[in-house]
């Protein structure tokens, strides 16, 4: 009787205490979407940061494709953090309760800016009702941003707009010379890329507008004082130390994540 | 990304005891319920008839997401595999139904198409000796490899180091995209070196004698070079032997040691088929009536640059679209 009740304390006890050992040892997750750019290496995304994550904690990387399902799976009890552009994240925490806490930096610059290209001595900004632009960007981005540069544009001019996705800004950058489409949308670092790899195929184009200066990707969580998320952060901020991690970083445009200061905070008001 | 499947009615004949007469009209019966339900009038819809040459084969199975995805679903699919379509239906389906285009996703599509009296405008991509196709006047559509300027803007980017790229290729076959080739890389610093072969068992003598005057080779598609598995499997050997990297255009040759493949990214030849309809049924006339594929998909296998002591820019690794590790 007394080896029964000893038993059954065990077991009453073991099931008690499980739930807060799963809470403990609970996966937390980083939520990645980036419309800004048609990122399709998901596999690669994953291994690289699953690599670099799993060995320092109960940590996993989700990444998504499609907003709806991203905004979905935050939806349904968000567990770590998001890593999204801030275009995105402006409009992310007002349905979700998010404090920005890191942002990306490339090449020593913490921003970016798009750019709207066309065919040098052909292509005119005036000429965008009707037209087709290639973006790597999503079509929703694309169009906010195409407004954002071009003022001046009526809104049915833009919205007659088709947007063509292609993979990367290079590829929508070659389209204009291949007689594919009217105009690109990339950013200015692509652009400048070009110069360096193949002059004569820059020289075929022209900067027509410029966007403003955006944050670079952030990474924000609703529960940023959990240590668990705190633990993650200080992981992110470490990653170029390790060349797996640098190159995982690499492969989202980004050589490092870094704190973010008030200022920066400021710009991620909307 | 999600595809709405009330908005596409795909139409694969029935095993031969199921077939039955009525059913493109049962099926456009269904199709226009679903333009009821999706809010496009019943006039544009019927404005496009893709034919599928096998829509369980990945890349025509992504060409036709691409082009739905800028059509907005607004298509008639018949997917023609291995002739288990009935031509008479398909026939009196199009009579009925008049496309203004007519979408063939690779080139079995594209005979049947011809076979058929289509009084609209024929759309190819993806098909085999697409050259010969974009002659015929009344035929647009997109070609089936990356092009030469994308390749070399792409490896200079990935690769800063390298600058001597090997063409392994028949004179009779390739004279004139070697030409283009080497004209293309000067514009990127690049120095092409044509490896010219007039047979099958002059290519792994020419490629030994001289590999050590290159950076890398270029694997392009030539009948003369590709003669056998075993000769491919030959000249990827040699080049992993002196640890000079192989630049291919297929998915497949990262399997056999390709160290970077820049590959056609076929959602992206689906969208570029789509513009191009869109212009046509706007009687706009494209700039160009056979286009360049514009999207890259671009595969690197890692284990060769570290294996070859190669310099990748940490900067071009965004646009990597799978890895091998």
């Amino acid at each position: 009787m007394h080896a029964k009740w000893q038993w059954t304390t065990l077991v009453f006890l073991s099931a008690m205490m499980t739930p807060s050992i799963q809470a403990a040892s609970a996966t937390y997750t980083v939520y990645f979407y980036n419309p800004e750019s048609n990122i399709n290496n998901f596999v690669a995304l994953k291994d690289g940061f699953d690599a670099y994550l799993s060995t320092l904690g109960a940590f996993e990387f989700q990444p998504f494709s499609d907003k709806t399902d991203f905004e979905k799976a935050l939806q349904s009890g968000m567990r770590g953090v998001v890593l999204v552009s801030s275009w995105h994240y402006r409009s992310l925490r007002r349905q979700f309760p998010l404090e920005p806490l890191l942002h990306g930096v490339f090449q020593d610059a913490g921003t970016q800016r798009h750019i709207l290209c066309g065919h040098a001595g052909q292509a005119t900004s005036s000429d965008i009702a009707g037209a087709t632009i290639a973006t790597a960007g999503s079509p929703t981005y694309s169009r906010t941003i195409l407004r954002q540069m071009l003022p001046e544009a009526t809104a049915t001019a833009t919205a007659s707009v088709t947007f063509m996705a292609v993979p990367k800004d290079l590829d929508a950058l070659l389209a204009i010379g291949f007689g594919v489409v009217d105009f690109a949308i990339a950013t200015e670092n692509t652009f400048h890329r070009l110069a360096e790899i193949n002059p004569a195929e820059y020289e075929l184009l022209r900067k027509l507008a410029q966007s403003d200066e955006a944050l670079l990707p952030v990474v924000a969580s609703s529960t940023p004082t959990d240590s668990n998320v705190m633990k993650l952060v200080e992981h992110f901020v470490k990653m170029p130390l390790k060349s797996d991690g640098e190159q995982t970083l690499n492969m989202i445009n980004l050589d490092k994540l870094r704190r973010i200061t008030d200022h920066e905070r400021r710009l991620l008001k909307p | 990304m999600m595809i709405s499947v009330r908005n596409v009615l795909m139409y694969r004949p029935s095993p031969p005891q199921w077939r039955c007469r009525s059913l493109p009209i049962v099926a456009l019966i269904v199709w226009y319920c679903c333009v009821g339900v999706t809010g496009y009038s019943a006039a544009s819809e019927l404005d496009i008839l893709i034919l599928n040459t096998d829509a369980s084969i990945s890349r025509y199975r992504s060409a036709r997401l691409g082009f739905e995805e800028l059509m907005n679903g607004r298509c008639l699919e018949f997917d023609i595999r291995q002739g288990r379509y009935d031509h008479g239906e398909l026939a009196a389906t199009v009579q009925r139904i008049e496309p203004r285009v007519v979408y063939c996703i690779g080139s079995a599509a594209y005979h049947v198409a011809e076979s058929l009296s289509v009084h609209g405008d024929i759309l190819v991509s993806s098909a085999l000796r697409p050259e010969k196709i974009a002659r015929e006047a009344h035929v647009y559509g997109v070609y089936n490899e990356p092009p030469i300027l994308s390749q070399l803007v792409m490896i200079r980017d990935i690769f800063p180091a390298i600058r001597r790229i090997g063409v392994l290729n028949s004179r009779r076959h390739n004279r004139k995209w070697v030409q283009s080739a080497k004209a293309a890389g000067r514009n990127s610093e690049l120095t092409i070196t044509s490896l010219a072969v007039n047979h099958p068992d002059d290519v792994v003598t020419r490629l030994q004698r001289d590999i050590s005057e290159l950076d890398a080779l270029w694997f392009i598609p030539d009948p003369v070079v590709m003669d056998s598995e075993d000769a491919i499997l030959a000249i990827f050997g040699i080049c992993d032997a002196y640890k000079v990297p192989v630049f291919a255009y297929d998915p497949v040759y990262a399997e056999v040691g390709a160290t970077l493949v820049i590959a056609v990214d076929s959602p992206t030849v689906g969208r570029q088929a789509a513009a191009l309809a869109r212009n046509v049924m706007k009687h706009k006339p494209p700039r160009v009536r056979f286009q360049h594929p514009v999207g890259t998909r671009i595969i690197l296998n890692r284990k060769n640059v570290t294996n070859y002591n190669l310099v990748v820019n940490k900067h071009a690794l965004g646009s990597i679209n799978e890895i091998i590790r």
